[in-house]
Protein backbone atom coordinates (compact mmCIF):
# COMPACT_ATOMS: atom_id res chain seq x y z
CA UNK A 1 0.00 0.00 0.00
CA UNK A 2 3.07 2.66 0.46
CA UNK A 3 4.23 1.88 -2.68
CA UNK A 4 0.54 2.72 -4.54
CA UNK A 5 0.26 5.69 -2.24
CA UNK A 6 3.54 6.92 -3.50
CA UNK A 7 2.35 6.26 -7.02
CA UNK A 8 -0.57 8.11 -6.05
CA UNK A 9 0.86 11.07 -4.97
CA UNK A 10 3.07 11.35 -8.18
CA UNK A 11 0.42 11.06 -10.53
CA UNK A 12 -2.33 12.60 -8.95
CA UNK A 13 -1.42 15.06 -6.07
CA UNK A 14 -1.09 15.65 -2.64
CA UNK A 15 -4.47 16.48 -2.29
CA UNK A 16 -6.52 14.00 -4.16
CA UNK A 17 -3.88 10.98 -2.82
CA UNK A 18 -4.80 11.89 0.55
CA UNK A 19 -9.00 11.49 -0.04
CA UNK A 20 -11.02 9.12 1.67
CA UNK A 21 -12.39 7.41 -1.20
CA UNK A 22 -8.87 6.86 -3.11
CA UNK A 23 -7.16 5.89 0.21
CA UNK A 24 -10.10 3.34 0.90
CA UNK A 25 -9.82 1.61 -3.30
CA UNK A 26 -5.72 2.25 -2.28
CA UNK A 27 -5.65 0.03 0.82
CA UNK A 28 -8.35 -2.39 -1.13
CA UNK A 29 -6.30 -2.69 -4.29
CA UNK A 30 -3.29 -3.67 -2.49
CA UNK A 31 -4.66 -6.40 -0.03
CA UNK A 32 -5.93 -8.38 -3.28
CA UNK A 33 -2.87 -7.26 -5.49
CA UNK A 34 -1.07 -8.92 -2.03
CA UNK A 35 -2.79 -11.83 -2.49
CA UNK A 36 -2.17 -12.14 -5.79
CA UNK A 37 1.29 -11.82 -5.69
CA UNK A 38 1.59 -14.09 -3.06
CA UNK A 39 0.48 -17.22 -5.11
CA UNK A 40 3.22 -19.54 -6.85
CA UNK A 41 2.86 -20.89 -10.09
CA UNK A 42 4.93 -22.80 -11.55
CA UNK A 43 6.06 -25.01 -13.12
CA UNK A 44 6.40 -21.79 -16.07
CA UNK A 45 5.30 -22.64 -19.32
CA UNK A 46 5.12 -21.08 -22.65
CA UNK A 47 2.04 -18.95 -21.33
CA UNK A 48 0.99 -16.48 -21.74
CA UNK B 1 -58.45 -9.49 -22.99
CA UNK B 2 -60.20 -12.88 -23.11
CA UNK B 3 -61.35 -15.50 -20.94
CA UNK B 4 -57.96 -17.31 -21.63
CA UNK B 5 -56.01 -14.30 -20.59
CA UNK B 6 -57.16 -13.45 -17.49
CA UNK B 7 -53.84 -13.13 -16.23
CA UNK B 8 -53.37 -9.53 -15.85
CA UNK B 9 -51.09 -8.43 -18.75
CA UNK B 10 -48.21 -7.02 -16.96
CA UNK B 11 -48.09 -10.15 -15.10
CA UNK B 12 -47.75 -12.72 -18.09
CA UNK B 13 -43.90 -13.72 -18.60
CA UNK B 14 -42.32 -13.09 -21.93
CA UNK B 15 -43.03 -16.40 -23.00
CA UNK B 16 -47.36 -16.57 -22.16
CA UNK B 17 -47.03 -13.30 -24.00
CA UNK B 18 -45.81 -14.68 -27.30
CA UNK B 19 -47.67 -17.45 -26.71
CA UNK B 20 -51.19 -15.32 -26.23
CA UNK B 21 -50.30 -13.04 -28.76
CA UNK B 22 -49.55 -15.29 -31.52
CA UNK B 23 -52.91 -17.45 -30.72
CA UNK B 24 -54.37 -13.80 -31.14
CA UNK B 25 -55.78 -13.88 -27.29
CA UNK B 26 -53.48 -10.59 -26.51
CA UNK B 27 -52.86 -7.79 -28.76
CA UNK B 28 -48.97 -6.70 -28.60
CA UNK B 29 -51.18 -2.84 -28.93
CA UNK B 30 -52.87 -3.91 -25.21
CA UNK B 31 -49.86 -5.33 -23.76
CA UNK B 32 -47.38 -2.68 -24.56
CA UNK B 33 -50.49 0.19 -23.93
CA UNK B 34 -50.74 -1.82 -20.26
CA UNK B 35 -47.02 -1.27 -19.50
CA UNK B 36 -47.07 2.21 -20.27
CA UNK B 37 -49.59 2.55 -17.81
CA UNK B 38 -48.11 0.79 -15.27
CA UNK B 39 -44.62 2.69 -15.43
CA UNK B 40 -46.82 6.19 -15.35
CA UNK B 41 -48.48 4.35 -12.47
CA UNK B 42 -45.44 2.79 -9.99
CA UNK B 43 -42.22 4.04 -12.03
CA UNK B 44 -42.11 7.68 -10.46
CA UNK B 45 -41.69 5.69 -7.15
CA UNK B 46 -39.68 2.57 -8.00
CA UNK B 47 -37.58 4.60 -10.96
CA UNK B 48 -36.49 1.45 -13.15
CA UNK B 49 -36.97 3.52 -16.13
CA UNK B 50 -34.68 5.82 -17.20
CA UNK B 51 -36.04 6.65 -21.15
CA UNK B 52 -39.52 5.05 -21.95
CA UNK B 53 -39.98 4.97 -25.80
CA UNK B 54 -43.46 5.12 -25.92
CA UNK B 55 -43.82 6.15 -29.98
CA UNK B 56 -42.12 4.01 -31.18
CA UNK B 57 -42.80 1.06 -29.06
CA UNK B 58 -46.72 1.61 -29.75
CA UNK B 59 -45.66 2.05 -33.62
CA UNK B 60 -43.77 -1.09 -33.96
CA UNK B 61 -47.29 -2.64 -31.64
CA UNK B 62 -49.33 -1.82 -34.17
CA UNK B 63 -46.88 -3.19 -36.50
CA UNK B 64 -47.01 -6.44 -34.75
CA UNK B 65 -50.69 -6.56 -34.89
CA UNK B 66 -51.00 -6.03 -38.79
CA UNK B 67 -48.07 -9.00 -39.47
CA UNK B 68 -50.53 -11.01 -37.69
CA UNK B 69 -53.98 -9.86 -39.27
CA UNK B 70 -52.25 -10.11 -42.53
CA UNK B 71 -51.04 -13.83 -41.77
CA UNK B 72 -46.96 -13.07 -42.32
CA UNK B 73 -44.97 -15.51 -40.58
CA UNK B 74 -43.84 -13.89 -37.44
CA UNK B 75 -41.11 -14.68 -34.69
CA UNK B 76 -40.57 -16.76 -32.02
CA UNK B 77 -41.12 -13.16 -29.48
CA UNK B 78 -43.27 -11.30 -32.01
CA UNK B 79 -45.23 -8.21 -30.48
CA UNK B 80 -43.46 -9.38 -26.63
CA UNK B 81 -42.01 -5.82 -25.13
CA UNK B 82 -38.40 -6.03 -23.57
CA UNK B 83 -36.03 -3.66 -21.71
CA UNK B 84 -32.64 -3.08 -21.84
CA UNK B 85 -29.85 -1.08 -19.44
CA UNK B 86 -28.79 1.69 -20.51
CA UNK B 87 -25.23 0.88 -21.55
CA UNK B 88 -26.73 -1.03 -24.66
CA UNK B 89 -27.08 0.55 -27.46
CA UNK B 90 -30.35 2.08 -29.24
CA UNK B 91 -30.76 3.11 -32.30
CA UNK B 92 -32.58 6.34 -32.25
CA UNK B 93 -32.69 6.85 -28.87
CA UNK B 94 -30.23 8.19 -25.90
CA UNK B 95 -27.58 5.71 -24.46
CA UNK B 96 -26.08 7.39 -21.78
CA UNK B 97 -24.83 5.00 -18.74
CA UNK B 98 -25.67 7.30 -16.01
CA UNK B 99 -22.87 9.71 -17.37
CA UNK B 100 -23.75 13.26 -17.63
CA UNK B 101 -21.73 14.11 -21.14
CA UNK B 102 -23.13 11.20 -22.61
CA UNK B 103 -27.14 12.93 -22.25
CA UNK B 104 -27.16 13.73 -25.67
CA UNK B 105 -25.09 10.42 -27.48
CA UNK B 106 -27.81 8.88 -29.48
CA UNK B 107 -26.24 5.77 -31.32
CA UNK B 108 -26.74 5.06 -34.47
CA UNK B 109 -27.69 0.93 -34.72
CA UNK B 110 -28.77 -1.23 -32.06
CA UNK B 111 -26.34 -3.09 -29.79
CA UNK B 112 -26.04 -6.59 -31.13
CA UNK B 113 -28.41 -8.44 -28.60
CA UNK B 114 -31.49 -5.64 -29.16
CA UNK B 115 -31.21 -5.98 -32.66
CA UNK B 116 -31.30 -10.06 -32.41
CA UNK B 117 -34.36 -9.42 -29.86
CA UNK B 118 -36.06 -7.00 -32.26
CA UNK B 119 -35.67 -9.67 -35.37
CA UNK B 120 -37.40 -12.10 -33.30
CA UNK B 121 -40.14 -9.97 -33.01
CA UNK B 122 -39.63 -8.14 -29.79
CA UNK B 123 -40.28 -4.43 -28.57
CA UNK B 124 -37.81 -2.24 -26.85
CA UNK B 125 -40.15 -0.65 -24.50
CA UNK B 126 -37.63 1.69 -23.02
CA UNK B 127 -34.26 2.22 -21.44
CA UNK B 128 -33.85 0.74 -17.61
CA UNK B 129 -31.64 2.36 -15.11
CA UNK B 130 -27.99 1.56 -14.25
CA UNK B 131 -25.24 2.43 -12.41
CA UNK B 132 -22.70 4.56 -14.09
CA UNK B 133 -21.32 2.34 -16.26
CA UNK B 134 -22.09 -0.73 -14.54
CA UNK B 135 -20.02 -0.04 -12.08
CA UNK B 136 -21.33 0.28 -8.34
CA UNK B 137 -21.78 3.78 -7.29
CA UNK B 138 -26.09 3.28 -6.29
CA UNK B 139 -28.00 4.30 -8.83
CA UNK B 140 -31.44 6.07 -7.88
CA UNK B 141 -33.85 2.78 -8.70
CA UNK B 142 -35.76 2.36 -5.16
CA UNK B 143 -36.24 -1.69 -4.77
CA UNK B 144 -39.77 -2.69 -4.82
CA UNK B 145 -39.80 -4.81 -1.76
CA UNK B 146 -38.46 -2.50 0.46
CA UNK B 147 -37.59 1.53 0.15
CA UNK B 148 -34.64 1.21 2.35
CA UNK B 149 -32.43 -1.76 0.75
CA UNK B 150 -30.82 -1.66 -2.11
CA UNK B 151 -32.25 -3.16 -5.56
CA UNK B 152 -28.80 -4.21 -6.46
CA UNK B 153 -26.34 -3.40 -9.30
CA UNK B 154 -25.01 -2.53 -11.51
CA UNK B 155 -28.97 -3.67 -13.45
CA UNK B 156 -31.04 -1.92 -11.23
CA UNK B 157 -33.14 -0.88 -13.21
CA UNK B 158 -33.38 -4.41 -15.11
CA UNK B 159 -34.03 -6.14 -11.52
CA UNK B 160 -36.46 -3.99 -10.23
CA UNK B 161 -38.48 -3.15 -13.28
CA UNK B 162 -39.34 -7.01 -14.01
CA UNK B 163 -39.95 -7.34 -10.35
CA UNK B 164 -42.48 -4.67 -10.29
CA UNK B 165 -44.26 -5.98 -13.47
CA UNK B 166 -43.00 -3.15 -15.29
CA UNK B 167 -41.61 -5.43 -17.89
CA UNK B 168 -41.32 -8.77 -18.24
CA UNK B 169 -37.65 -9.36 -19.67
CA UNK B 170 -35.00 -6.66 -19.84
CA UNK B 171 -31.31 -7.40 -20.89
CA UNK B 172 -28.43 -6.29 -17.99
CA UNK B 173 -24.68 -6.81 -17.82
CA UNK B 174 -22.44 -8.54 -15.60
CA UNK B 175 -18.84 -7.83 -14.37
CA UNK B 176 -19.04 -9.38 -11.51
CA UNK B 177 -22.62 -10.00 -10.13
CA UNK B 178 -24.42 -7.62 -11.86
CA UNK B 179 -27.25 -9.94 -13.31
CA UNK B 180 -27.16 -12.01 -10.57
CA UNK B 181 -27.18 -10.12 -7.50
CA UNK B 182 -29.96 -7.80 -8.59
CA UNK B 183 -32.10 -10.03 -9.29
CA UNK B 184 -31.70 -12.37 -6.43
CA UNK B 185 -32.50 -8.50 -3.63
CA UNK B 186 -35.78 -7.99 -6.40
CA UNK B 187 -37.03 -11.83 -5.99
CA UNK B 188 -36.79 -12.44 -9.80
CA UNK B 189 -34.39 -14.86 -12.40
CA UNK B 190 -31.27 -13.67 -13.24
CA UNK B 191 -28.97 -15.42 -15.95
CA UNK B 192 -25.74 -15.03 -17.88
CA UNK B 193 -24.47 -17.29 -20.58
CA UNK B 194 -20.93 -18.04 -21.18
CA UNK B 195 -18.49 -16.10 -21.99
CA UNK B 196 -18.29 -15.06 -25.85
CA UNK B 197 -21.69 -16.74 -25.96
CA UNK B 198 -24.02 -13.59 -27.15
CA UNK B 199 -22.63 -10.15 -28.65
CA UNK B 200 -21.27 -7.76 -26.58
CA UNK B 201 -21.26 -5.33 -29.80
CA UNK B 202 -23.05 -2.01 -28.80
CA UNK B 203 -22.63 -2.89 -25.28
CA UNK B 204 -20.62 -0.14 -23.26
CA UNK B 205 -17.92 -1.78 -21.59
CA UNK B 206 -16.62 -2.02 -18.06
CA UNK B 207 -13.70 -4.88 -18.05
CA UNK B 208 -13.43 -6.36 -21.21
CA UNK B 209 -13.03 -9.81 -20.68
CA UNK B 210 -15.27 -10.08 -17.64
CA UNK B 211 -18.54 -8.32 -19.24
CA UNK B 212 -20.64 -10.70 -19.80
CA UNK B 213 -24.68 -9.66 -21.60
CA UNK B 214 -27.11 -11.05 -18.67
CA UNK B 215 -30.61 -11.18 -18.73
CA UNK B 216 -33.64 -10.42 -16.00
CA UNK B 217 -37.07 -12.41 -15.92
CA UNK B 218 -39.44 -14.11 -14.13
CA UNK B 219 -39.20 -17.97 -15.38
CA UNK B 220 -36.03 -20.37 -16.31
CA UNK B 221 -38.20 -20.23 -19.58
CA UNK B 222 -38.26 -16.69 -20.59
CA UNK B 223 -34.33 -17.16 -19.95
CA UNK B 224 -34.04 -20.19 -22.50
CA UNK B 225 -36.27 -18.36 -25.11
CA UNK B 226 -34.18 -15.01 -24.93
CA UNK B 227 -31.12 -16.70 -25.64
CA UNK B 228 -32.70 -19.00 -28.72
CA UNK B 229 -32.84 -15.93 -29.75
CA UNK B 230 -29.84 -14.09 -29.36
CA UNK B 231 -26.74 -16.58 -29.19
CA UNK B 232 -24.27 -16.60 -31.99
CA UNK B 233 -20.98 -16.04 -32.92
CA UNK B 234 -20.38 -12.35 -34.41
CA UNK B 235 -17.35 -11.79 -35.90
CA UNK B 236 -17.66 -7.87 -35.22
CA UNK B 237 -17.17 -8.63 -31.77
CA UNK B 238 -13.77 -9.50 -30.39
CA UNK B 239 -14.77 -11.25 -27.68
CA UNK B 240 -17.55 -13.42 -29.87
CA UNK B 241 -16.86 -17.12 -29.81
CA UNK B 242 -16.20 -18.28 -33.28
CA UNK B 243 -16.43 -22.03 -32.03
CA UNK B 244 -18.72 -21.96 -29.67
CA UNK B 245 -21.68 -25.45 -29.59
CA UNK B 246 -24.92 -24.87 -30.76
CA UNK B 247 -27.65 -23.56 -28.28
CA UNK B 248 -30.44 -26.16 -28.19
CA UNK B 249 -33.09 -25.54 -26.25
CA UNK B 250 -34.32 -29.16 -24.53
CA UNK B 251 -37.71 -28.71 -23.39
CA UNK B 252 -38.15 -32.44 -22.38
CA UNK B 253 -35.79 -32.77 -19.76
CA UNK B 254 -37.49 -33.16 -16.31
CA UNK B 255 -35.37 -35.55 -14.40
CA UNK B 256 -34.31 -34.80 -11.06
CA UNK B 257 -30.51 -32.96 -11.75
CA UNK B 258 -27.19 -34.12 -9.28
CA UNK B 259 -26.12 -30.86 -7.47
CA UNK B 260 -23.02 -29.83 -5.73
CA UNK B 261 -23.43 -27.77 -2.73
CA UNK B 262 -20.24 -25.66 -2.72
CA UNK B 263 -18.32 -25.72 0.39
CA UNK B 264 -16.68 -22.41 -0.14
CA UNK B 265 -19.86 -20.25 -1.05
CA UNK B 266 -21.76 -22.01 2.19
CA UNK B 267 -19.26 -21.08 4.65
CA UNK B 268 -19.11 -17.52 3.37
CA UNK B 269 -22.50 -16.64 3.47
CA UNK B 270 -24.64 -15.62 6.63
CA UNK B 271 -26.09 -17.95 8.76
CA UNK B 272 -29.46 -16.71 6.95
CA UNK B 273 -28.68 -17.91 4.05
CA UNK B 274 -26.63 -20.65 4.88
CA UNK B 275 -29.48 -21.96 6.86
CA UNK B 276 -31.60 -21.31 3.50
CA UNK B 277 -29.96 -23.16 1.07
CA UNK B 278 -29.68 -26.44 3.58
CA UNK B 279 -33.39 -26.09 3.41
CA UNK B 280 -33.62 -25.65 -0.41
CA UNK B 281 -31.47 -28.46 -0.53
CA UNK B 282 -33.05 -30.92 1.73
CA UNK B 283 -36.19 -29.97 -0.50
CA UNK B 284 -34.41 -30.95 -3.55
CA UNK B 285 -33.15 -34.41 -2.14
CA UNK B 286 -36.84 -34.88 -0.82
CA UNK B 287 -37.81 -34.98 -4.02
CA UNK B 288 -35.20 -36.77 -5.85
CA UNK B 289 -32.61 -34.67 -6.81
CA UNK B 290 -29.01 -36.23 -5.84
CA UNK B 291 -26.98 -33.80 -3.97
CA UNK B 292 -23.10 -33.33 -3.11
CA UNK B 293 -20.69 -31.45 -1.34
CA UNK B 294 -17.82 -30.12 -3.82
CA UNK B 295 -15.13 -27.55 -3.50
CA UNK B 296 -14.41 -24.90 -5.72
CA UNK B 297 -10.15 -26.37 -5.42
CA UNK B 298 -9.03 -22.78 -5.05
CA UNK B 299 -10.00 -20.64 -1.72
CA UNK B 300 -12.62 -17.74 -2.56
CA UNK B 301 -10.11 -15.21 -1.41
CA UNK B 302 -7.82 -16.14 -3.97
CA UNK B 303 -10.61 -16.41 -6.72
CA UNK B 304 -12.20 -13.12 -5.66
CA UNK B 305 -8.72 -10.84 -5.48
CA UNK B 306 -7.93 -12.56 -9.20
CA UNK B 307 -11.36 -11.25 -10.24
CA UNK B 308 -10.42 -7.84 -8.44
CA UNK B 309 -6.66 -7.56 -9.78
CA UNK B 310 -8.52 -8.09 -13.25
CA UNK B 311 -11.67 -6.02 -13.27
CA UNK B 312 -9.77 -2.67 -11.76
CA UNK B 313 -6.80 -2.94 -14.57
CA UNK B 314 -8.94 -3.19 -17.45
CA UNK B 315 -11.64 -0.68 -15.69
CA UNK B 316 -9.02 1.66 -15.91
CA UNK B 317 -7.83 0.81 -19.67
CA UNK B 318 -11.54 1.30 -20.74
CA UNK B 319 -11.94 4.60 -18.30
CA UNK B 320 -9.07 6.59 -17.81
CA UNK B 321 -8.98 8.67 -21.00
CA UNK B 322 -12.61 9.54 -20.14
CA UNK B 323 -11.63 10.63 -16.98
CA UNK B 324 -9.28 12.87 -18.16
CA UNK B 325 -11.55 14.07 -20.86
CA UNK B 326 -14.61 14.62 -18.97
CA UNK B 327 -13.11 15.48 -15.15
CA UNK B 328 -15.94 15.61 -12.36
CA UNK B 329 -18.21 13.47 -14.79
CA UNK B 330 -17.51 10.70 -13.08
CA UNK B 331 -18.96 8.80 -9.74
CA UNK B 332 -16.89 8.56 -6.84
CA UNK B 333 -16.12 5.18 -6.67
CA UNK B 334 -15.09 4.49 -10.38
CA UNK B 335 -13.43 7.61 -10.21
CA UNK B 336 -11.22 6.30 -7.40
CA UNK B 337 -11.19 2.73 -8.48
CA UNK B 338 -9.93 3.71 -12.36
CA UNK B 339 -7.65 6.02 -10.46
CA UNK B 340 -6.10 2.77 -8.53
CA UNK B 341 -6.47 0.75 -11.52
CA UNK B 342 -4.10 2.65 -13.65
CA UNK B 343 -1.40 2.15 -10.84
CA UNK B 344 -1.20 -1.53 -10.88
CA UNK B 345 1.90 -3.42 -11.92
CA UNK B 346 1.49 -4.97 -15.42
CA UNK B 347 3.01 -8.04 -14.29
CA UNK B 348 0.54 -8.75 -11.39
CA UNK B 349 -2.25 -8.37 -14.46
CA UNK B 350 -0.69 -10.78 -16.49
CA UNK B 351 0.15 -13.09 -13.13
CA UNK B 352 -3.68 -12.51 -12.23
CA UNK B 353 -4.23 -14.28 -15.98
CA UNK B 354 -2.08 -17.20 -15.50
CA UNK B 355 -4.03 -18.20 -12.10
CA UNK B 356 -7.52 -17.35 -13.47
CA UNK B 357 -6.84 -20.20 -15.96
CA UNK B 358 -5.84 -22.39 -13.37
CA UNK B 359 -8.66 -21.49 -11.05
CA UNK B 360 -10.81 -22.30 -14.23
CA UNK B 361 -9.78 -25.60 -14.26
CA UNK B 362 -10.34 -26.23 -10.65
CA UNK B 363 -14.02 -25.36 -11.43
CA UNK B 364 -14.24 -27.57 -14.09
CA UNK B 365 -13.10 -30.32 -12.38
CA UNK B 366 -15.59 -29.22 -9.28
CA UNK B 367 -18.47 -29.60 -11.82
CA UNK B 368 -17.27 -33.19 -13.36
CA UNK B 369 -19.83 -35.09 -11.85
CA UNK B 370 -22.87 -32.99 -11.39
CA UNK B 371 -24.94 -31.18 -13.67
CA UNK B 372 -24.42 -27.81 -11.71
CA UNK B 373 -23.11 -25.90 -8.34
CA UNK B 374 -25.60 -25.47 -5.97
CA UNK B 375 -24.97 -22.17 -3.88
CA UNK B 376 -26.56 -19.22 -2.28
CA UNK B 377 -26.28 -16.30 -4.69
CA UNK B 378 -25.29 -13.46 -2.70
CA UNK B 379 -24.06 -14.20 0.93
CA UNK B 380 -27.43 -12.29 2.73
CA UNK B 381 -30.81 -10.56 1.45
CA UNK B 382 -30.60 -7.09 0.07
CA UNK B 383 -28.59 -4.55 2.57
CA UNK B 384 -29.04 -0.31 2.78
CA UNK B 385 -28.96 2.00 -0.43
CA UNK B 386 -25.54 2.74 0.51
CA UNK B 387 -24.23 0.07 -1.43
CA UNK B 388 -25.23 -1.96 -4.36
CA UNK B 389 -24.48 -5.10 -1.93
CA UNK B 390 -21.84 -8.17 -2.15
CA UNK B 391 -20.44 -9.76 -5.46
CA UNK B 392 -18.60 -12.21 -3.86
CA UNK B 393 -20.39 -15.12 -4.60
CA UNK B 394 -21.80 -14.01 -8.77
CA UNK B 395 -18.25 -13.04 -9.03
CA UNK B 396 -16.70 -16.56 -9.42
CA UNK B 397 -18.29 -17.57 -12.27
CA UNK B 398 -17.86 -14.11 -13.98
CA UNK B 399 -14.09 -14.60 -13.76
CA UNK B 400 -14.33 -18.38 -15.20
CA UNK B 401 -16.99 -16.88 -17.98
CA UNK B 402 -19.33 -20.50 -16.83
CA UNK B 403 -22.71 -19.94 -17.42
CA UNK B 404 -25.35 -19.31 -14.05
CA UNK B 405 -28.46 -18.40 -13.45
CA UNK B 406 -30.38 -17.41 -10.17
CA UNK B 407 -33.94 -18.19 -8.96
CA UNK B 408 -35.95 -16.96 -6.53
CA UNK B 409 -36.38 -19.36 -3.71
CA UNK B 410 -38.72 -17.47 -0.87
CA UNK B 411 -39.21 -14.89 1.36
CA UNK B 412 -37.32 -13.98 4.74
CA UNK B 413 -39.86 -13.82 7.42
CA UNK B 414 -38.01 -11.32 9.26
CA UNK B 415 -36.53 -8.85 7.41
CA UNK B 416 -39.63 -9.38 4.60
CA UNK B 417 -37.00 -9.94 1.64
CA UNK B 418 -36.50 -12.07 -1.70
CA UNK B 419 -34.23 -14.99 -0.54
CA UNK B 420 -32.20 -16.95 -3.82
CA UNK B 421 -30.22 -19.73 -4.87
CA UNK B 422 -27.80 -19.67 -7.63
CA UNK B 423 -26.63 -22.82 -9.82
CA UNK B 424 -24.11 -22.45 -12.21
CA UNK B 425 -22.54 -24.70 -15.08
CA UNK B 426 -19.55 -25.66 -17.29
CA UNK B 427 -19.18 -23.40 -20.62
CA UNK B 428 -21.72 -23.91 -23.47
CA UNK B 429 -23.99 -26.50 -21.02
CA UNK B 430 -26.80 -23.67 -20.67
CA UNK B 431 -29.17 -26.25 -22.02
CA UNK B 432 -28.49 -28.51 -18.95
CA UNK B 433 -28.35 -25.54 -16.95
CA UNK B 434 -31.68 -24.59 -18.04
CA UNK B 435 -32.71 -28.58 -17.48
CA UNK B 436 -31.77 -28.37 -13.72
CA UNK B 437 -32.89 -24.88 -12.95
CA UNK B 438 -36.28 -25.85 -14.52
CA UNK B 439 -36.67 -28.63 -12.14
CA UNK B 440 -35.59 -26.31 -9.34
CA UNK B 441 -38.00 -24.03 -10.24
CA UNK B 442 -41.28 -26.51 -10.19
CA UNK B 443 -39.88 -27.35 -6.69
CA UNK B 444 -39.79 -23.95 -5.29
CA UNK B 445 -42.85 -21.70 -4.21
CA UNK B 446 -44.24 -19.32 -6.40
CA UNK B 447 -42.62 -16.04 -5.53
CA UNK B 448 -45.19 -13.28 -5.12
CA UNK B 449 -44.99 -10.07 -6.66
CA UNK B 450 -43.23 -7.63 -4.14
CA UNK B 451 -46.00 -5.33 -2.15
CA UNK B 452 -45.56 -2.14 -4.23
CA UNK B 453 -46.59 -4.54 -7.46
Amino acid sequence: VTELRRCAVAIYGEERAAEIRLQTALESAAAVLWRVNQEPLGPVGDEP
Amino acid sequence: MTESTATALHELTASDAARLIRSRHVSPVELVQALLDRASALDPHVQAWVRLDADRALEAARASEQALASGTEVGPLHGVPFGAKDIFDSAGLVTAAGFSPYASRVPARDAEPVARLKTAGAILLGKMETTQFAYSDPSRTRNPWRDDRTPGGSSSGSAAGVAARLIPIAFGSQTAGSVLRPAAYNGVVGFKPSYGRVSKRGVLPLAWSLDHVGLLARSVADCSLVLANIWGYDPADPHSDASQPAFVVDEARSSPPRLGVVREAMEHATPRLRDHLQAVASRFEQAGARLHEVSFGETLELILAVHQVTMLTEMAAVHWQLLEQYPGAHQPRLRANVEVGRLLPGVSYVHAQRLRRRIRQSLRRCLAEVDALLLPTAVDVAPGRETTGDTSLQAPFSLVGFPSITLPSGVDDAEHLPLAIQLAALPWQEARLFGAAAWCEAQLPRMPAPPLA
